[in-house]
C-alpha cells in the first residue's frame, strides 16, 4: 500500500552549551495512507519531538542531523519556511494534547474556526461562518450556532478538544498528527472523543500518527503501532499482533506494566441483562 | 452506604456532607449569586490503615469531597468527625494542630511547589510550620532521609523543581506530605498526568508507605483501573451523590449500578477490540454525561435502532413485515422495505408518513443489488430476511431445479447483498448486519432438505461477513429461530412462535451486541441439544420424512 509519510534513518539533536545531544538517533517510520498510526513511548523517548519535526516547528536549538522525511513523495525536510508552513497548514494539521491551552482565550470559538478557514483555504467570511458551522456540527456539537458565539472558557474540557479536532479536518489534510489527544480526558469522554476522531478519520480516509502512552487507548483505535524508547523505534507491528506477540522486550514489559492494572472484568453480566429487560417491555 | 461505626479502628466518619459553593458563572448584574449544589449528603468511613478510592467522571465532586474532607472547604450541611472529634465547624486555628495527622497531595505536582524554593525546603515547610525542626543543617539532614525513603537521590536537597520530571516531583509532594508523619492521606489525582511506568512506580511507593506509617489513604482518581490496583474499597460518585460502594473486587467483578458499568467499560483494556468504539452500553448509560457534553447524538446508531436507517428484505410479509414495524416503532430514521413487488407494502408506506420507503428488488437480481447500494448510501443496518421453501427432498426429488431456486436466494441472494452493502456500513461507521436464518441451519430436516442446506451455508457466510467486515466495526448477527407462524412453514406442526417475537428479540440482540440469537423455546431447546448431544438431535429429526 501507498505512504503518505516516509521517514527514513532521522536524526535529532539538541544543543546545550555547545554539546550535542541526540534527541533521536535514527528513527524509521512509514505512516500509510488512510491507516491510524499509534506511536506510543514513556515521557522523554521522543515522541513528540518527532511530531514536531514532521510538522516544521522544532525548538530554536534543535536540529535534523541528518535523515529524510518524504512526505507525499516530497523531501520535507528541505523546505524553506514558506513551503514549510504551507504545506504544515494545508496537507498536515495537528490535534494538541491540551485543550484548555490551545484555543485563544479572549476570541471567540467560531472566530477561531473561521480564522483558519480564511487564511488556508481562502474562504470570505460568509461561507467560513456557514463552513465553521457545518464542522462544528460534524464534531457532534448541538447547537453549533450558539458554540461559535461562546468563549474557551465556557466550553468543557471534551467540548474544547471537539473544537480543535474541527480545526484538524478543516481543511482536509492528509495527515493529522494526534498528540495524546484524550489524556486530559475522564474515561467516558475520552472514549467519545475516540470514537468521533476514528468516524471522522474513516470519512475522510486521512492517515493519522496518534501519539499516547497509553497502551489502552492505542489497542482501541490504531491499525498499526510504533513502539519508542530513547530516541529510537524498537518495534513496529499490526495492532493484533503487537498485543498478542510482543516481540521486544520493551514492549513486553510495557505491555506487563500496563496489563497489571487491568485484572478484572468489567461485568460481563451486562450483556446478559440487556435483552431480559426489553423482553419484558415487548 | 456505609453506615456509620464508631468502633476503635475507624479514623474518619463523615455523615450527610453537604456542600454548596456560589456559582459564579450565574451571577446576575445585581443581586445574589446563586448556589450549586456540589454534594449531596456523602456518607463515608475510613478506617485505620483503610485506602478508600473515590471514583467519578470530571464535574462529579470527587475533589471536592476530598477538599471538604480536608476543611480546605466550609461545609453547608453534615458532618465530619476525624478520630471521634467533630471538626466539621472548627475554625482554623482550631484546625491547626490535626493538619498533621491529615496531609493532601495535588494533582498538579508543579504548582504545589514552590519555584523559588530548594527541595530541602519544600520537603521540611510542615516541619518548620509545626516546630519539629530548628536549623538548617538539621532540616537538610531530614530532607536527605525523606528523599531516600520515597527513592530519590540525596543530591536533590539542593535543587530546585523545574529542574525535576513530573514522576520526580509527585515524589517530592508526596514526601512532604508524609514528612509530619500523618494518619489520612488525601491524594487527589496524583498519577493522571503520568505514563505507565512513572505511574507504576508512584503507586508502589504509596503502597510501600501506606505498609509501612499504617497511613489510611483517600484516593481520588478518574481512573477506575488505577484505585483497582491500590484501594481496599471504592465509592463511585456521579453528580454529587454516591452511585456505589463496595469493596475493590466486587466493584470490578460484579458492579450493581448501571453508572458503575458504564464507567468501567469506558476503561480501554489494553487488547485489540473492534467493537468496544461502536458499544453504544456506556453511551447509552451515561447519559446525563452527554447532556454535559452538549451531544447526544450517539455515533453508533449500529447498535442503536434509534436513529439508525435500516433495510430489510422480504419486507412485504411474515418476519420481513414486522420489522418494519418494530424499526419504525423503535424510532429508526428510515426503512427501506425491499419486495420483489412494491404492492406488498403499499399499506407500510402511506401508514408510516414518510419512514419506509418502497423500494423493488429480487436478491437474485445482482445488478438491481448494486443500484440499490447506490440509492441507499445512508444505511446503518442491513437485515436479509428473504428467504424461500421450496419443502424439497434431496433423494424424494428428483428435480434440481428447486434445491437450486433455494440456494439462489437463501445463500447467493445474502451473499450478495452483504457484499454489496459491506461497504456501505464501513462508510457510516461500521453499523451491522443481521441474516435472517433458521435453526435448520444446524440441524437438517429431511422434509425440507434442500432448505436446510441453504440455511446452513447462510450461517457459515455469515460467520465469514463477520470476520471481513470486523476491522470495520461492523456487528453480524445470525438469527436462528424455530418454527415461526408464517406461510414458509404454514406444514410445520406448532409450536411456533409470532413473527412478531422474532423482529423484536433480533432487535434487542443487535442493541446489547450478540452474534447468534436463538429466538423462541423451539430454538433455544434445539440449539442447547446440540450443545449436548448432536447426534440424538440429528436422529429425532430424521424422524420427519417427507
Amino acid at each position: 500500500m501507498n505512504s503518505i509519510l516516509n521517514i527514513d534513518d532521522l536524526h535529532l539533536e539538541v544543543r546545550r552549551d555547545h554539546i550535542a545531544n541526540p534527541v533521536l538517533s535514527g528513527v524509521d517510520l512509514s505512516i500509510k495512507i488512510g491507516e491510524i498510526h499509534g506511536l506510543v513511548g514513556n515521557s522523554g523517548a521522543g515522541k513528540s519531538m518527532l511530531a514536531k519535526a514532521i510538522l516544521g516547528i522544532l525548538p530554536a536549538a534543535t536540529r535534523i542531523s541528518s535523515g529524510v522525511i518524504n512526505f507525499d513523495g516530497k523531501d520535507i525536510t528541505r523546505l524553506d519556511s514558506k513551503q514549510r508552513r504551507h504545506l504544515a497548514s494545508r496537507h498536515i494539521a495537528m490535534i494538541p494534547q491540551d485543550p484548555m491551552t490551545s484555543l485563544n482565550p479572549v476570541r471567540r470559538v467560531g472566530k477561531q474556526v473561521c480564522d483558519v478557514l480564511q487564511l488556508h483555504m481562502g474562504m470570505d467570511r460568509g461561507k467560513a461562518q456557514q463552513e465553521t458551522q457545518r464542522l462544528l456540527d460534524n464534531v457532534q456539537i448541538r447547537e453549533p450556532k450558539t458554540v461559535m458565539r461562546m468563549y474557551p472558557f465556557e466550553l468543557s474540557g471534551g467540548m474544547r478538544q471537539r473544537v480543535l479536532i474541527a480545526i484538524a479536518f478543516s481543511c482536509k489534510p492528509e495527515l493529522i498528527i494526534a498528540d495524546e489527544p484524550t489524556t486530559a480526558l475522564d474515561v467516558t469522554v475520552q472514549r467519545q472523543i475516540l470514537q468521533l476522531i476514528k468516524q471522522l478519520q474513516m470519512n475522510s480516509a486521512t492517515a493519522l500518527l496518534f501519539i499516547s502512552h497509553d497502551l489502552g487507548v492505542v489497542a482501541k483505535i490504531c491499525d498499526r503501532v510504533s513502539i519508542m524508547q530513547s530516541g529510537r523505534i524498537v518495534e513496529c507491528q499490526t495492532a493484533e499482533s503487537l498485543f498478542d506477540e510482543p516481540q521486544h522486550a520493551y514492549t513486553q514489559s510495557l505491555l506487563e506494566t500496563t496489563s497489571k492494572y487491568y485484572r478484572f472484568d468489567r461485568g460481563t453480566n451486562t450483556h446478559s441483562e440487556t435483552p431480559a429487560e426489553h423482553q419484558d417491555h415487548a | 452506604m456505609p453506615e456509620i461505626t464508631n468502633t476503635e479502628d475507624s479514623l474518619l466518619d463523615i455523615h450527610d456532607l453537604r456542600l454548596n459553593l456560589r456559582d459564579r458563572s450565574k451571577k446576575p448584574l445585581f443581586g445574589f449569586t446563586p448556589n450549586v449544589e456540589i454534594l449531596k449528603g456523602i456518607n463515608l468511613n475510613v478506617k485505620r490503615g483503610e485506602s478508600v478510592g473515590i471514583v467519578g467522571e470530571s464535574g462529579s465532586g470527587k475533589t471536592s469531597l476530598g477538599r471538604t474532607i480536608m476543611r480546605l472547604y466550609k461545609p453547608t450541611g453534615g458532618e465530619i468527625r476525624f478520630k471521634g472529634n467533630e471538626i466539621t465547624h472548627l475554625s482554623q486555628s482550631e484546625l491547626r494542630p490535626m493538619r498533621a495527622e491529615m496531609q493532601m497531595i495535588f494533582q498538579d505536582p508543579m504548582s504545589a511547589l514552590n519555584p523559588r524554593h530548594r527541595i530541602y525546603v519544600i520537603l521540611t515547610q510542615p516541619l518548620w510550620a509545626f516546630g519539629k525542626v530548628d536549623s538548617r543543617k538539621e532540616s537538610e539532614r531530614i530532607a536527605r532521609i525523606l528523599l531516600e525513603r520515597v527513592g530519590l537521590p540525596t543530591a536533590f536537597v539542593n535543587r530546585y523543581p523545574h529542574e525535576l520530571s513530573g514522576g520526580e516531583r509527585q515524589r517530592i509532594n508526596i514526601a512532604r506530605a508524609v514528612a509530619v508523619r500523618p494518619e489520612l492521606l488525601v491524594a487527589d489525582e496524583i498519577v493522571s498526568g503520568l505514563d505507565v511506568s512513572a505511574k507504576s512506580r508512584i503507586l508502589d511507593l504509596l503502597q510501600s508507605l501506606k505498609d509501612d506509617l499504617g497511613l489510611a489513604l483517600i484516593f481520588i482518581s478518574h481512573d477506575l483501573a488505577v484505585v483497582n490496583h491500590i484501594c481496599d474499597k471504592v465509592l463511585v460518585m456521579h453528580n454529587g451523590e454516591v452511585v456505589e460502594t463496595a469493596n475493590s473486587y466486587d466493584l470490578f467483578h460484579a458492579p450493581r449500578a448501571d453508572y458503575t458499568k458504564s464507567l468501567l467499560s469506558a476503561i480501554p483494556l489494553p487488547v485489540v477490540e473492534h467493537g468496544w468504539l461502536h458499544d453504544s452500553q456506556s453511551i447509552q448509560n451515561a447519559g446525563d454525561l452527554s447532556k454535559k457534553e452538549g451531544n447526544e447524538t450517539s455515533m453508533d446508531s449500529q447498535f442503536n435502532i434509534s436513529g439508525c436507517v435500516a433495510l430489510v428484505t422480504g419486507a412485504n410479509r411474515g418476519i420481513g413485515r414486522e420489522f418494519v414495524n418494530a424499526l419504525i416503532h423503535r424510532g429508526a430514521k428510515k426503512v427501506y422495505a425491499c419486495v420483489r413487488s412494491t404492492d406488498g407494502v403499499a399499506d407500510l408506506v402511506t401508514n408510516s408518513s414518510g419512514t419506509v420507503e418502497a423500494i423493488e428488488l429480487d436478491v437474485t437480481d445482482h445488478k438491481r443489488i448494486a443500484e440499490v447500494a447506490q440509492q441507499c448510501g445512508d444505511v446503518t443496518l442491513l437485515i436479509n430476511n428473504a428467504g424461500i421453501n421450496r419443502l424439497n427432498a434431496f433423494v424424494a426429488s428428483d428435480d434440481i431445479s428447486a434445491a437450486r431456486a433455494e440456494m439462489e436466494t437463501n445463500y447467493f441472494g445474502t451473499m450478495a447483498m452483504c457484499r454489496a452493502f459491506a461497504g456501505v456500513l464501513g462508510q457510516n461507521g461500521g453499523g451491522a448486519i443481521a441474516n435472517i436464518l433458521s435453526i435448520l441451519a444446524r440441524v437438517n430436516l429431511p422434509m425440507m432438505g434442500s432448505l436446510c442446506a441453504s440455511k446452513a451455508a447462510g450461517l457459515s457466510l455469515t460467520q465469514g461477513v463477520r470476520a471481513e467486515t470486523a476491522k470495520q466495526g461492523t456487528l453480524v448477527l445470525a438469527v436462528m429461530p424455530g418454527a415461526v407462524d408464517t406461510d414458509m412453514s404454514r406444514d410445520f406442526p406448532p409450536p411456533k412462535m409470532p413473527p412478531s417475537e422474532v423482529a423484536e428479540q433480533t432487535l434487542d440482540a443487535l442493541e446489547s451486541g450478540l452474534e447468534e440469537l436463538y429466538p423462541g423455546d423451539m430454538a433455544d431447546g434445539v440449539s442447547k441439544g446440540l450443545d449436548a448431544d448432536p447426534k440424538a438431535v440429528e436422529k429425532d429429526f430424521a424422524q420427519y420424512l417427507p
